[in-house]
């Protein structure tokens, strides 16, 4: 795999970790408003 | 607690396994690449349960349940800086430790700036990592020895005395295969946990019932902004804000710059498993967090239905009850039991109005049971000012006692055992690491740096083996120590921590994003952050997750600063 490659495969990881973080973010707060 | 002969038996076998595993886990090479990094062979899946298994004290365990009884689930948000420090660490840290090949996280600061930053710094974790591993050992030492009755010398040393039996004989490969087994473990009865609080309810009480009703009494309060009629309340510790950016420098700093962490990502085979490690620790943590405190939520809907204790410590009770405030300790408990009574009135009329769904209902049975928990706090704030008065010196905070008290009164034999066993797993998961690391920081940084004899590769392995032992006794006798000194040893220990941790971090972020600072620029401006935190820190203006923050900028603002004042010759050392 070729340097570049390699480092747009990483920016996937760490963008998918942080679309992950937004999304149970999201899902908490709708969590609290729903049982609330 | 009842403990019965088959929770016995389930404790040891659990107990003797594990060791015995870690035993049979520990062959690796006699060098201390071998003994400290396991030859740096590790697959990302280890590197996880290793990060995780460290990161989760025995605590972890007893206090989120309690936590979210008593203050809802908004601790969670305390996690949800983590992903986003793992994602810097993978892109800053680990490339540059992986391809120096340290050994330890502070080597790399010698070769950055000079011997004394790495000094101090490797000193400053040996200080605060070794007395707070002794309080680790302490603080559920404490809990069984007040719910089970066990004597608390020997609870210590079983709790910190066992596991040093597998970490002295196989280092860090045994470290991180005992982990793998451990989580498997606590995770699979946390679940059988939280599958009894659900099956203890009442009939025609189901899930969705139990947080409607641990929702509908503010306990389901994950997001939480801080705010107040005042603006924002810089004491407040749990909201979403100081969740994410002092959570973030926190996380960046125990991930990043603590041995004890680093060590385990270190043992990875290469960058990649490393990165994939970290990266999955960022995805599963805060779930993983969500789902325990959630027990502590169904363990609220129960005792809403089931008579809860005013107060969770019964060794305190039992003082208190012996002592003048007996009285007013009896006629507070019959006001709580009265209180009860309302409240279960309460919850089965919310659970109807839930289920027909009648809005109108919902929000009278919301305000009433809202009411009846302001009520209750306020009789149990009565209570612990009465422990306190019958007992000064003791502690008022019943929240570690919580879970264990379901655990004792609901799961069935055996279970009971196995809880206790997990305790134990998960204080050795921690500590095991903890031994681990403090001992190839004294080995690495100080003994191989300072010694003036050459050693041979089987004697540097003999003195490996040597300090991890070392340290384990030094950790149990704090331990010790902290029965005999009580709860101001631990308040001094946690404090400890809280002041360097921002200090070490602002170093390592001086060292990998401004490369045109020299060593004394970061070691002054080390001292002056240092000086800045614990001001801060007296003048008790905010809590604690703010001071990592304050430490690590002041660090950056001073180094830039004094790059810029000191005679070049000064900065360079």
């Amino acid at each position: 795999m070729s340097n570049n490659q390699e480092h747009s495969n990483w920016n996937n990881w760490y963008i998918a970790v942080a679309v992950v973080l937004v999304l149970l973010i999201i899902f908490f707060y709708f969590f609290t408003q729903h049982f609330a | 607690m009842n403990f019965q002969i088959a929770d016995w038996i389930v404790l040891c076998v659990t107990l003797l396994g594990v060791i015995a595993f870690g035993v049979y886990k520990s062959r690796t090479s006699k060098n201390l690449e071998g003994y400290f990094l396991s030859n740096r062979q590790m697959p990302w899946y280890l590197v996880l349960l290793g990060i995780m298994g460290t990161q989760a004290s025995a605590i972890t365990f007893l206090t989120a349940p309690g936590q979210a009884y008593t203050d809802g689930m908004r601790f969670v948000q305390y996690y949800f800086g983590l992903p986003l420090a793992m994602i810097v660490i993978c892109i800053s840290f680990v490339p540059i430790f992986q391809k120096l090949k340290v050994y330890t996280a502070y080597e790399y600061l010698e070769n950055r700036f000079d011997l004394k930053t790495r000094t101090l710094t490797s000193f400053l974790f040996l200080l605060s990592r070794g007395l707070s591993t002794g309080i680790s050992i302490f603080a559920p030492s404490l809990i069984l020895h007040s719910m089970m009755g066990w004597d608390i010398y020997v609870t210590n040393i079983i709790m910190g005395g066992l596991l040093i039996i597998y970490t002295v004989t196989g280092g860090a490969k045994a470290v991180a295969y005992t982990q793998q087994l451990q989580f498997i473990i606590i995770y699979a009865a946390m679940f059988l946990a939280a599958w009894y609080a659900l099956d203890a309810l009442p009939d025609g009480v189901g899930f969705t019932d139990a947080l409607h009703i641990a929702g509908k009494s503010g306990k389901l309060n994950v997001i939480t902004t801080g705010t107040t009629e005042n603006g924002f309340d810089w004491n407040d510790r749990y909201n979403i804000w100081s969740g994410v950016i002092g959570g973030f420098f926190l996380a960046l700093s125990y991930f990043g710059t603590d041995q004890s962490q680093v060590g385990r990502y270190l043992t990875a085979k290469d960058t990649r498993e490393s990165r994939l490690g970290l990266l999955l620790n960022g995805l599963v943590k805060v779930p993983l967090q969500f789902g325990i405190l959630l027990i502590g939520c169904l363990l609220f809907s129960f005792y809403c239905f089931f008579q809860a204790p005013v107060f969770f410590n019964k060794a305190q009770e039992s003082i208190v009850l012996k002592s003048n405030y007996a009285g007013a300790y009896s006629a507070a408990e019959s006001e709580y039991a009265l209180l009860q009574k309302s409240k279960l009135k309460t919850v089965q009329e919310l659970a109807v109005a839930v289920k027909e769904d009648n809005e109108q209902k919902i929000n009278r049975q919301r305000a009433a049971l809202q009411q009846l928990e302001n009520e209750s706090n306020a009789i149990r704030k009565k209570v612990k000012d009465i422990v306190k008065k019958a007992n000064p010196g003791s502690d008022v905070n019943d929240t570690n006692y919580i879970f264990l008290h379901f655990v004792g009164e609901v799961l069935p034999k055996g279970l009971v055992g196995l809880i206790i066993a997990i305790i134990f797993l998960a204080a050795w998961g921690s500590i095991a690491a903890a031994l681990n690391s403090l001992a190839s920081c004294t080995m690495i940084d100080f003994h191989k740096k300072f010694s003036k004899k050459a050693l041979t590769e089987a004697q540097e392995y003999k003195w490996g083996k040597l300090y991890t032992l070392f340290w384990g006794v030094f950790c149990i006798v704090i331990a010790f120590f902290a029965y005999n000194l009580g709860n101001s040893l631990i308040e001094a220990v946690n404090v400890l921590g809280s002041w360097f941790y921002g200090t070490i971090l602002g170093i390592f972020l001086v060292a990998f994003y401004f490369k045109h600072i020299k060593g004394n620029a970061v070691f002054y401006a080390a001292i002056v952050a240092e000086v800045i935190v614990i001001s801060v820190y007296k003048m008790e203006i905010m809590s604690f997750l703010w001071l990592n923050l304050i430490g690590s900028v002041a660090v950056i603002l001073f180094a830039l600063l004094f790059q810029l004042l000191l005679p070049v010759k000064a900065t360079k050392s």
